[in-house]
């Protein structure tokens, strides 16, 4: 009786999460299909998907397009910084531990705030125009918001975007870096690799797999989008998560917002298996 | 560089790493500072062109906020995280520590499962969850936000908590049971004291989750908004000094946790997001 | 190959000193020794050398070129590390190649002299596997043939064999110094393990505090210690001290333990009633008496039977004797032993400072 139910503890303690998961998954996802293709009085319909492609209120190719280029130029950016900031940091150094918090930071903070505080550095009266208008580097305000500017709110985004979130790629790189033993790295010096070659050679082949979860986890996030696109350009710059928001609080098209999610949900179930699949570096699985 | 002297070599270095942590370490900090020092700025240091950084300081657009319903809107985003704090420790606590504790066929496979629900977006159970809150009459409720905020934070919470209680010894709850004590009392008082600073930390984690977290909180309610999504909706039409105070709002808890948390921080995260 | 010489090489991390002041000299071709117990400095001491580390204060020399300030990479010195850290995502050939790599040598000199080192490790069969698939022994030698492959200045190895199990370890001491042997390169290794250094050391430099506290034949330091952290560090068990003290009398000068005396050294020079250790080891005692060597009388306390020896702890009231003798004994606690010291073999240190005098 006693083995019995020691045998049986480890799944009751589990199976509460796993059923609270399995149904805020499942449910909204067989929901959202049944929202997307079936209309009020119970018959299958294409009208949502017809009207998400081709009708002229809809924003989905361009909500697409725009979301697809954001990721393709903030991600490049923020790996690049991330890796720099790592090396970086990952040496011993008096305020290292602070530095490190203050790098951070910006991933508690929410995109709502940071679309906020860029808004606050580039608009008319913000910081970044009255410091170049004071040093004499322009004579009048760069304006950065409004359709007309629709490139330049593109470029505030991505600041916003790089700013925010290079913290997320940052901390997957430094804690990858942490546990990569030091000796592996301190014999490519005594060997005589310098630091390029260090970089190239050993710190970079040995920090794939971190390199690679970061690159698909923020990708992952780069299609959810929303909440500094939405407060910086709006409807300017359409992105997937602004447009089911759209539709769904100021069209009430709940079918359309629906099947944006589930587009969303496919891209991010696709990026997750990939994620899964090439979850370990391959040196890693010979001889395991 | 081969030429010169190894100690001018040094130097060199010393000095452009330096510059490279203080360029990093303005690029997050400053824009915060600024935005914080602009929502407190005086209308009249704001307007004129020539303060770069204002110095007459005043609480005037905070209130401003507060009046045009951002009160309400903090109270309900502190009821809804606490409430996701609540559910996805309750549900989580003892899954993460079955997986740190119990080896069980099938252990890995939970573990995988909850890492591929992390991944999870947030944003597709929204719209749907829309359609059964007014159906069971959780419709534009906070207890409607919060477990659908429990469903982002718990798979985070397992991992975490299941990789504080395998950061504590096994031989440390063997000595309890050796020395006397019921498997309760282990937990009571041994496991759960060691375990309390990380678990702390991830509640503080679970917290933020919801208090930043927007796209959800904003389709699910109209009335009863929490603070992303009154700011969203109400703020935008805002002055910018409305909208400045509102960063203010948001980012001081996230400040006092990067604070409390910042032993844990980076371990954390490594755990959260690999 | 060159000599290296440490000048006065300080070393602090924080509040503690980690190397105190250390000058050493390490002959060319030589394979020398830091010996100390965990902590004592003698790892810093090595990644110094390296240029791993930088010194707070002193100089390193490499053949008389001052290297002090060098990185690693402008040393030509190889390591072999106390994990190995073979790379894991490397293949053996590869990193065994890839000090030659970096060094733009051709890839036929990279392939013959890879090769011509994996065989001097008898891992040639191994090439072309990942780290992974070998066995903590099998990497080792991947680490040893990574660092002769270059013909470095210096090897520098970090307690290379600490995490081998003992087998393995005793089998890789003797091959490791053939191989030094065999290439002639100069050697300096770290260890706490006395018997490795012992087996393996032209030389030994017993560190402890980060200082040097004697550097000497494996021969030497055992036989004359020269203060009483060396007398006991080295030896298995530890060599007795027992306080006694000096007197003159007129056949020269006599120890007092006050249980028992013994004569003291010739040419011994202590003032008359100045206090000393006596320094015998367990090994240094016989149990049959001979004309003019004195009795050291006591009950058996302990005795540890060890198959090949038989360790006894023998009482005389004041003191605890520990002495070794070959083979079984048949003594039970209780008994009433007499042994006999050697008396060529007793040191005398002075009590304050610990110094051998004598």
């Amino acid at each position: 009786m006693r083995v019995e139910r020691d045998k049986l503890l480890p799944y009751i303690l589990v199976a509460p999460s796993i059923a609270y998961m399995a149904f805020f998954i499942g449910y909204p996802l067989l929901e959202g299909v049944r929202l997307a293709f079936v209309d009020e009085k119970g018959r299958f319909t294409l009208a949502n998907i017809e009207y998400m492609l081709y009708s002229v209120h809809s924003k989905f190719w361009d909500a697409l397009k725009f979301t697809t280029l954001l990721a393709g130029v903030v991600i490049p950016i923020e790996v690049a910084i991330a890796i720099a900031l790592a090396m970086l940091l990952t040496y011993k150094f008096k305020g290292r531990d602070l530095a490190v918090y203050v790098v951070v930071l910006p991933l508690v903070i929410s995109d709502v705030a940071a679309g906020l505080i860029w808004y606050s550095m580039l608009t008319g009266g913000g910081f970044l125009n009255k410091l170049l208008l004071n040093l004499g580097v322009i004579s009048e305000p760069v304006i950065f918001f409004g359709r007309e500017y629709l490139w330049r709110e593109f470029v505030a985004v991505v600041l916003a975007e790089v700013w925010r979130s290079t913290a997320i790629v940052f901390v997957i790189l430094f804690a990858g870096l942490q546990m990569i033993s030091g000796e592996l790295i301190e014999a490519a010096e005594v060997f005589g690799a310098s630091p390029m070659q260090k970089l190239r050679h050993i710190i970079l082949p040995l920090l794939k797999p971190s390199l690679q979860a970061a690159l698909i986890i923020r990708t992952l996030f780069a299609f959810q989008v929303f909440g500094s696109v939405w407060i910086l350009a709006g409807r300017d710059i359409p992105v997937l998560a602004g447009e089911a928001y759209y539709e769904q609080v100021e069209l009430h098209h709940t079918g359309v917002a629906a099947l944006y999610a589930l587009v969303i949900a496919c891209i991010s179930l696709f990026l997750g298996f990939i994620y899964i699949k090439s979850f370990r570096a391959k040196y890693l699985e010979v001889g395991v | 560089m081969a030429l010169l002297s190894p100690e001018v070599r040094e130097a060199v270095t010393g000095i452009l790493r330096a510059a490279a942590v203080a360029l990093a370490v303005s690029w997050t900090a400053l824009p915060i500072i600024l935005a914080i020092t602009y929502a407190l700025a005086d209308p009249n240091d704001y307007y004129n062109m020539e303060k770069v950084i204002p110095t007459r300081l005043t609480l005037e657009h905070i209130r401003s906020l507060i009046a045009l319903g951002a009160g309400r809107a903090i109270v309900n985003s502190v009821i809804v995280a606490l409430l996701t704090v609540a559910f996805s420790f309750a549900l989580g606590l003892p899954a993460g520590y079955a997986l740190a504790r119990f080896v069980f066929p099938g252990r890995d496979t939970v573990k995988l499962l909850l890492v591929g629900m992390r991944m999870f977006p947030i944003i597709v159970i929204g719209v749907p969850l829309t359609v059964l809150y007014l159906k069971i009459g959780l419709n534009d409720t906070l207890l409607g936000v919060a477990l659908a905020h429990t469903s982002m934070a718990l798979p985070f919470v397992v991992l975490i908590t299941s990789s504080i209680f395998a950061g504590i010894p096994k031989d440390l709850e063997e000595a309890g049971l050796i020395f006397g004590l019921t498997r309760a009392g282990v937990l009571l008082h041994i496991t759960m004291p060691m375990a309390l600073p990380g678990l702390a930390a991830a509640a503080m984690f679970a917290f933020l989750l919801s208090w930043n977290e927007v796209f959800v909180a904003s389709v699910l309610t109209f009335n009863n908004r929490t603070l992303p999504a009154f700011v969203l909706v109400q703020v935008a039409a805002a002055t910018e000094l409305i909208k400045f105070a509102a960063v203010i709002i948001m980012v001081a808890p996230a400040l006092v946790f990067v604070f409390a948390a910042r032993k844990y921080l980076v371990t954390m995260w490594g755990i959260t997001l690999r | 190959m060159v000599e290296v010489r440490l000048e006065g090489i300080r070393k602090r991390f924080g509040k503690t000193v980690a190397v105190d002041g250390i000058n050493l000299t390490v002959e060319d071709g030589e394979f020398i020794v830091l010996l100390g117990p965990s902590g004592c400095g003698k790892t810093t001491t090595l990644r110094i050398i390296a240029g791993l580390e930088k010194p707070d204060e002193g100089r390193v020399l490499f053949g008389g070129r001052d290297v002090t300030r060098l990185p690693p990479r402008e040393r030509n010195v190889s390591m072999v590390f106390q994990s190995y850290a073979v790379w894991p995502h490397m293949k053996v050939f590869d990193n065994i190649a890839f000090p030659l790599r970096i060094k733009g040598r051709p890839e036929e000199e990279i392939r013959r002299r890879v090769k011509w080192a994996a065989e001097l490790l008898g891992i040639d069969d191994l090439l072309d596997r990942y780290p992974a698939q070998l066995s903590g022994g099998q990497r080792q030698r991947v680490a040893v043939a990574r660092a002769i492959v270059v013909e470095p200045d210096v090897m520098l190895m970090d307690e290379p064999l600490s995490n081998l199990d003992a087998v393995l370890r005793i089998r890789m001491r003797s091959e490791l110094k053939k191989l030094q042997r065999k290439i002639g390169v100069t050697t300096i290794y770290v260890t706490h393990d006395q018997l490795e250094a012992m087996t393996m050391g032209d030389r030994i430099a017993v560190m402890n505090k980060g200082r040097i506290m004697q550097v000497g034949s494996p021969e030497e330091v055992y036989d004359r210690p020269a203060n009483t952290f060396v007398a006991t560090f080295i030896g298995a068990p530890q060599m007795n001290l027992i306080k006694a003290v000096a007197r003159s009398t007129g056949d020269g000068v006599v120890l007092d333990a006050g249980d028992f005396k013994l004569p003291a050294p010739q040419g011994l020079k202590v003032d008359d009633g100045a206090e000393v250790l006596v320094g015998v080891r367990p090994e240094h005692f016989t149990l049959q008496g001979r004309e003019g060597i004195p009795a050291i009388r006591g009950i058996l306390d302990f005795v540890e039977r060890l198959g090949s020896d038989t360790i006894l702890h023998v009482n005389t009231g004041n003191h605890i004797v520990v002495v070794k003798i070959s083979g079984d004994y048949p003594a039970q606690v209780g008994d009433e032993v007499t042994v006999y010291p050697r008396l060529e073999k007793v040191r005398v240190f002075d009590a304050s400072s610990g110094s051998l005098i004598g």
